[in-house]
């Protein structure tokens, strides 16, 4: 055991500043490249040169962790708000507009690395008594408790049009607009994940990464295709903080997060986006600052926790798309996985907290340089790349119908997260024990 | 960021991309590129994923052959024909049938094959529960662990050739 601590600490190191440098790069999701990883172990292991889980766990580990601290920099320097966004401009978004892209980025940041405190910890004392028991409770109303979660989702998508004029069918309509496009959004990707998981296109080669072409095209294009038709300026960035975190903040932001990731890492279907929206209605989150320190715990928590959730001894439990892609390649047997998975998270937290700063100033530096558009271009061929090196024509083409799906919310004003109908309903209707009706209904089974 | 079409040209607030300003009602100029993705994207969604459920509908699930598995078929939907190779395990859950697992052999390999409460009701129901020794035609969802352990979610099971025949339509 001592002589496989280097070798833990060297992968978890190197799997987070690998994905810290990837997370950097708009739109490029960590499954997708943990999927390509998954390609190469799967052919070494064929070559008989397994990799060992001494640097599998942490690598993967070290990425998740490299990835949900860095992904924060896109999505505050790549996603300045433009005519995609109605109404709510997000916080990251104004600090952006405000020459503040920097502080966002810093005190989002900030709230992953405590969020990360916290849930190490939590999990490695409480984790093996508390969480097993907690399933065996929930176990039998996840079905419930996820319809509930749609529910509100949909119905928190407040109309935003048809306030003034005359009555009549064109305010009704106005009223609408934007909700209709929520629910059509929900419902068209739920369509298509019926007919992804139940008679997927794509070839039984590949189906490791059934979902990919679908997440790409939801959101990854949209995303890129905003960006290269935006005629957004982003102002000058100012490198340094202006405002104080004080502990108020800090407590309320993180409070919220690691109650919606900590919710979305648990249950099946319900992601870090779902999580923290379901939290920031709950703690009532108001404050710009509060609100950037919730997101960044609770991107932290949901992705770290949901991977750490498949070591937990005695839970049994597999949630999120690394976790899925890991247990292919590798199942956690005893207390030293769950141990070694901990110590690397805790290690690649602070490695990727310490790039935060460097890789930020350098993302600024590349868009003076390169330009807004010019970087969207770049990242569209290397995602197109991606889904056709992977899932060949038939994922490029799914990949093209998700990308209408994904377009309409923004382009109508309705909120981006409706497109994970494209899990949630097939998944809620599995759970409901429905599922299997509806596809034959449909003519799919 | 004021020139863009996402500002009100009256009131100049930030209106995304309403035509109509919702604080003042004045009419928002929206650039060609705007109006076009929208029509674009709601085509390509509707349209798109109209031939995308006609090609799946009509498409055979692919049959495979156990020994020809890899763990990058995990999550596949695929049909396995074979022989079951022990006795059913029944999982019940008071009177009614939880799920059904049982192991399958095609003579490339063996898989396990756990048959869902719905699908197994439904066997019951029609008195054609699959026997040891009873060829049998499952599809369903692939999953592939990494300890190499193959299990079969099934969706769909047909006994093609009963060791017991019943009254039914086995």
């Amino acid at each position: 055991m001592t002589a496989d601590i280097p070798i833990v600490a060297i992968s978890a190191v190197a799997g987070a500043a690998f994905s810290a440098l990837l997370a950097c790069v708009p739109g490029l999701h960590i499954y997708n490249i943990l999927g390509l990883l998954v390609i190469g172990a799967h052919a070494l292991a064929a070559r008989g040169a397994a990799v060992p889980g001494e640097v599998l766990v942490p690598l993967t580990a070290g990425m998740i962790v490299g990835y949900s601290m860095l992904n924060t920099v896109p999505s505050v320097f790549l996603a300045a708000p433009d005519e995609s966004a109605l109404f709510t401009v997000l916080p990251g978004q104004k600090y952006l507009m405000m020459g503040r892209g920097y502080e966002a980025t810093m005190i989002t940041s900030a709230g992953g690395l405590i969020g990360l405190c916290l849930l190490v910890p939590f999990l490695g004392v409480f984790g093996p008594g508390f969480l097993p028991a907690a399933k065996a409770v929930f176990q039998r109303h996840m079905h419930w408790i996820l319809w509930c979660v749609i529910a509100f989702m949909l119905m928190s998508e407040w109309p935003k049009g048809g306030r003034f004029g005359q009555g009549g069918w064109g305010k009704f309509l106005d009223a609408w607009k934007s909700t209709g496009a929520g629910l059509l959004t929900f419902l068209l990707a739920g369509f298509l994940g019926f007919i992804l998981l139940y008679r997927s296109p794509i070839s039984v080669t590949a189906a490791f990464q059934n979902l990919l072409p679908a997440f790409v095209g939801l959101f990854t294009m949209p995303w890129l295709l905003l960006n290269i038709a935006s005629r957004i300026e982003i102002p000058r960035q100012l490198l340094g903080m202006s405002t104080t975190l004080d502990r108020i903040v800090l407590a309320k932001g993180v409070m919220a997060g690691c109650l919606g990731g900590g919710f979305a890492a648990f249950f099946p279907g319900v992601t870090g986006g779902v999580g923290g929206m379901l939290a920031g209605h709950a703690t009532a989150v108001r404050d710009d600052r509060v609100f950037l320190v919730s997101q960044g715990a609770s991107k932290l928590v949901y992705y770290v926790g949901a991977l750490l959730l498949l070591f937990v001894p005695g839970l049994g439990t597999t949630r999120g798309g690394a976790a899925w892609m890991l247990k292919g390649l590798y199942v956690p047997h005893s207390r030293h996985d769950f141990y070694m998975a901990l110590g690397a998270v805790a290690l690649a937290g602070a490695v990727s907290f310490l790039l935060v700063g460097p890789l930020t100033r350098g993302t600024i530096w590349l868009l003076r340089t390169c330009g807004y558009r010019r970087l969207s271009w770049a990242t569209l061929w290397i995602i197109l790349g991606l889904v056709w090196g992977i899932t060949g024509w038939m994922g490029l083409l799914i990949m093209a119908v998700s990308t209408g799906i994904g377009l309409l919310p923004p382009l109508l004003g309705a909120r981006r997260m409706n497109c994970l109908g494209v899990i949630l309903l097939p998944l809620a209707c599995n759970m409901s024990g429905v599922g299997p009706a509806v596809a034959r209904w449909l003519g799919l089974l | 960021m004021t020139q863009s079409s996402a500002v009100c040209p009256s009131c100049e607030r930030f209106i995304g991309p309403a035509d109509v300003c919702p604080y003042c009602e004045a009419e928002a100029d929206k650039p060609a590129i705007v109006r076009r993705l929208r029509v674009a994207a709601l085509l390509l969604a509707v349209v798109g994923l109209t031939f995308l459920y006609l090609m799946a509908r009509n498409a055979d699930t692919p049959v495979v052959r156990i020994g020809d598995v890899t763990p990058m078929m995990n999550f596949a939907g695929v049909r396995i024909a074979g022989t079951i190779k022990n006795n059913v395990y029944i999982k019940r859950q008071g009177e009614e049938i939880d799920y059904l697992s049982f192991y399958v052999d095609d003579g490339t390999g063996e898989l396990q094959v756990q048959v869902s409460r719905e699908t197994a009701r439904e066997l019951a129901a029609g008195n054609r529960l699959p026997e040891k020794g009873d060829r049998v035609d499952v599809a369903g969802t692939l999953n592939v662990s990494g300890e190499g352990k193959i299990r079969l979610r099934t969706l769909r099971l047909d006994v093609v050739n009963p060791t017991t025949p019943t009254p039914t339509s086995r």
